[in-house]
């Protein structure tokens, strides 16, 4: 299977809002459209979903034109929502129609997706207790008794009921706490592993990373910075030090010619233009008997990448 | 096309279940139709209780006189005793509270002179004489008062009334007229003038059709614009529900706009028509109850609504079942065709605030359309008569081809096309609201103005 993106372009009116697009994935993994507010990440998204009329290009699934058609796609929207009037299994087992799940598998995925998502409490009613019987019968759960976190847990098991082939995810960790952040990358982890093919569209870079073998960077409209992430890192080099001594080496890095990005209690974090220079000031601390506790040369994060590609002049969250 | 009836039909089951389990739908349903069971019902109890015996009222004037000794010297005979017997409409008492005077366990002896009738009468303190003569200009009936009689001037009158109106009676009967001659002369006659076509063929349901005529314009035009207005508010919330929930990113991949503006507006139209037929439902029922209780427990009624009830039995020869069937269907497709307009305005919003700025378009057609209907064929006097062309405008002809299918004024042929513009029609702009809907499934901002839909409209 095969995700081709070619040429994908959109005007609203004179002004472009995705310029020529073009990426593809061979293979199963995580691909990555990263960009600030406004770029096109999520106009993109809807295009290549076929929710909103491209102007230009194709995508392809597989040699065949991408729709719900050629394609099992599940899609959690970055705006998203549940009707707040209707029950949650409800909209579960509405959604799960829409999509085409077999009826006799609706229940089960239902169940798997809300123990694996730790939200059966709020979709099932407990059973009784010994002596309870003839108790009211607990009414359905509606979505506004939810927290957003747990609205956000339903509204992935609504991307994922359908067993989808292709996954497509914008901001799906925003607004989520530490421990169901978690949840959310394990249950990426495992559909990566099970050879799902997902777009994620996010502005937590360390997450990104995390998952993503390829990316696309977008500024306003077109693609500044586009490839495989490990192949883009290299380009740029081991540029970033770290370092950590016991004393202020603050002049051996001014001699050095070093570029201090921060420094807190003798922790230093240092921009090199080549490994060279990182040695040298290494040997220069060593010259003079300064102990070294840390010394990590590593590329640049995809944070600085973005920062540098998109520029500074823009809003960055 | 089976994909697109798969998601219209889930997308009408879930909308339909969902929306008819909500607490206001079904408290709205079953406290309305209680109160229209109720009303009608207690109203008519209640009425007949507290407006008196209004019934018919043959009045027994029980005179004073036992014995009326009769002269008669007019050709003919009469057995007065059958007098007791007779009761006549006293026509100044009006038709709302009628009375019939009646006479009765009167002894009426025939004497052969009114000498000997007041000889007799003497000895008779509780007697009348009366004296049938007849000269150059008719026949007199004259009430006689013997001498030491008890009675009064006024039984005397009493009596007097009573033969003035008796009198035509006693003189067929003494013509020699028999008594099945003597009743068919008594029906009632009317008279009325007819132009030539009405008297080629006589149409003896032309009554009950000028009722209806007059009556079924208003009701067909008020229960439309009644379900209108409710339901369309309804399917315009609706549409544009998945906005308002941040639903439509999750909704469009998996539905096209068309069967889910569809599926919506059908849920929502069915469930105001199951709404409205219980409602219906009720009030027949509340009007039977209210009929068999008064007719139980007030045996004499004479109510003027259980009659009006009761003449629905001669409807049945006014309207054919193909007229029936064809209106019934116009007053469907009218209201799913405002629907589909109600539909149009929640895809133009982007939000519920902005419905009552998008709702104007289903509103304004209607009101446009009534004030067409009212005025354009002449007032709503002439709307069973009036201009045909509003017969295949949609818009109007869902107003004004019920009532006149129903009466027999347009063809069926003629109805059949206009039903069939109507349900065109209503899939057309069910179409323009899937394209709206699309067009403005992501836009953010004030409603649009028209240049700017055109525009969207151009940008596929």
């Amino acid at each position: 299977m095969s995700l081709i993106v070619s040429d994908l372009w959109k005007k609203y009116g004179e002004k472009t809002v995705v310029d020529h697009l073009s990426f593809s994935m061979e293979k199963p993994g995580v691909y990555a459209l990263l960009g600030t507010n406004g770029a096109g990440k999520t106009t993109a998204i809807r295009m290549i979903l076929g929710m909103l009329a491209k102007d230009g290009g194709e995508v392809l699934w597989n040699g065949k034109s991408l729709s719900p058609k050629s394609c099992n796609i599940g899609y959690l929207a970055e705006e998203r929502g549940l009707y707040p009037k209707y029950s949650l299994m409800d909209q579960l087992f509405y959604f799960a129609s829409l999509r085409d799940v077999p009826k006799s598998q609706v229940k089960e995925r239902i169940r798997y997706w809300a123990k694996k998502l730790e939200v059966e409490e709020y979709l099932y009613a407990p059973l009784p207790e010994k002596g309870m019987r003839g108790k009211k019968k607990e009414k359905p759960r509606m979505p506004d008794q939810l927290s957003k976190g747990n609205q956000q847990k339903i509204q992935f098991m609504i991307a994922l009921l359908s067993d989808p082939e292709l996954i497509v995810l914008d901001e799906p960790m925003s607004g989520l706490d530490p421990v169901n952040t978690d949840l959310f990358k394990q249950v990426i982890r495992e559909e990566i592993d099970r050879g799902k093919y997902l777009i994620m569209s996010s502005h937590q870079m360390a997450t990104v990373e995390e998952f993503c073998t390829d990316i696309t960077i977008l500024d306003r409209s077109k693609a500044v910075l586009q490839g495989n992430l490990n192949e883009i890192k290299k380009s740029y080099g081991r540029v970033n030090l770290s370092l950590k001594t016991e004393t202020d080496i603050a002049p051996y890095i001014a001699q050095s010619g070093v570029v201090l990005l921060s420094e807190k209690e003798y922790e230093y974090r240092l921009k090199v233009q080549n490994e060279g220079q990182a040695n040298a000031l290494l040997g220069l601390l060593i010259q003079n008997d300064v102990t070294v506790i840390t010394f990590d040369l590593s590329e640049p994060s995809l944070h600085e990448i973005f920062v540098e590609k998109v520029g500074e002049g823009h809003e960055v969250e | 096309m089976s994909r697109h009836f798969s998601a219209f039909r889930k997308v009408f089951t879930f909308t339909f279940s969902s929306h008819t389990k909500t607490k206001g739908y079904r408290a709205a349903t079953f406290v309305t139709a209680f109160l229209l069971f109720l009303i009608p019902f207690v109203s008519m109890l209640a009425t007949e209780f507290f407006a008196g015996d209004n019934t018919q009222k043959e009045t027994n004037y029980q005179t004073a006189a036992q014995t009326v000794y009769v002269f008669d010297e007019v050709e003919g005979d009469f057995d007065y005793s059958r007098l007791n017997d007779m009761s006549f409409f006293l026509p100044e008492s009006g038709a709302v509270n009628p009375v019939y005077l009646h006479f009765s366990d009167i002894v009426y002896q025939m004497v052969d002179s009114a000498k000997e009738g007041l000889e007799k009468g003497k000895e008779d303190p509780c007697s009348l004489v009366l004296s049938v003569t007849k000269d150059d200009q008719g026949v007199h009936f004259s009430v006689l008062i013997p001498e030491n009689s008890s009675l009064t001037e006024d039984d005397a009158e009493g009596f007097s009334s009573y033969l003035s109106l008796a009198g035509n009676a006693v003189l067929l009967q003494k013509s020699g007229i028999s008594e099945d001659a003597l009743n068919a002369l008594s029906v009632p006659v009317s008279s009325a003038i007819l132009t030539g076509e009405e008297t080629e063929e006589a149409d003896p349901l032309k009554p009950v059709r000028d009722i209806f005529g007059m009556i079924l314009p208003y009701v067909i035009l008020m229960v439309l614009y009644f379900l209108i207005l409710i339901y369309g508010q309804g399917v315009a919330s609706s549409v544009v529900s998945e906005k308002s929930s941040k639903l439509m990113d999750t909704l469009l991949i998996s539905v096209q706009p068309k069967d889910l503006i569809f599926g919506k507006m059908c849920a929502i139209a069915l469930s105001g028509i199951l709404q409205f037929f219980t409602w219906g439902v009720a009030l027949v029922l509340g009007f039977a109850a209210g009929t068999v209780s008064v007719k139980a427990l007030f045996p004499d009624t004479d109510m003027v609504l259980i009659r009006f009830f009761e003449s629905f039995g001669s409807l049945s020869g006014v309207f054919t079942l193909p007229s029936v069937l064809i209106t019934v269907l116009m007053v469907l497709g009218g209201f799913f065709l405002y629907c589909a307009l109600a539909a149009v305005g929640g895809a133009l919003a982007s939000k519920a605030e902005e419905l009552s700025a998008t709702n104007y378009l289903f509103t304004m057609a209607l009101v446009i359309s009534f004030l067409c209907v009212l005025f354009g064929g002449g007032g709503i006097e002439n709307i069973i008569s009036g201009s045909s062309i509003l017969d295949f405008i949609p818009f109007t002809a869902v107003l004004v081809v019920p009532s006149r299918i129903l009466l027999g004024e347009i063809s069926v042929f003629a109805a059949c096309i206009s039903l069939a513009m109507v349900l065109l029609a209503t899939v057309l702009i069910v179409l323009l609201a899937g394209k709206v809907y699309r067009m403005m499934s992501f836009y953010r901002g004030k409603v649009p103005s028209v240049k700017q839909l055109l525009g969207m409209w151009k940008e596929k």
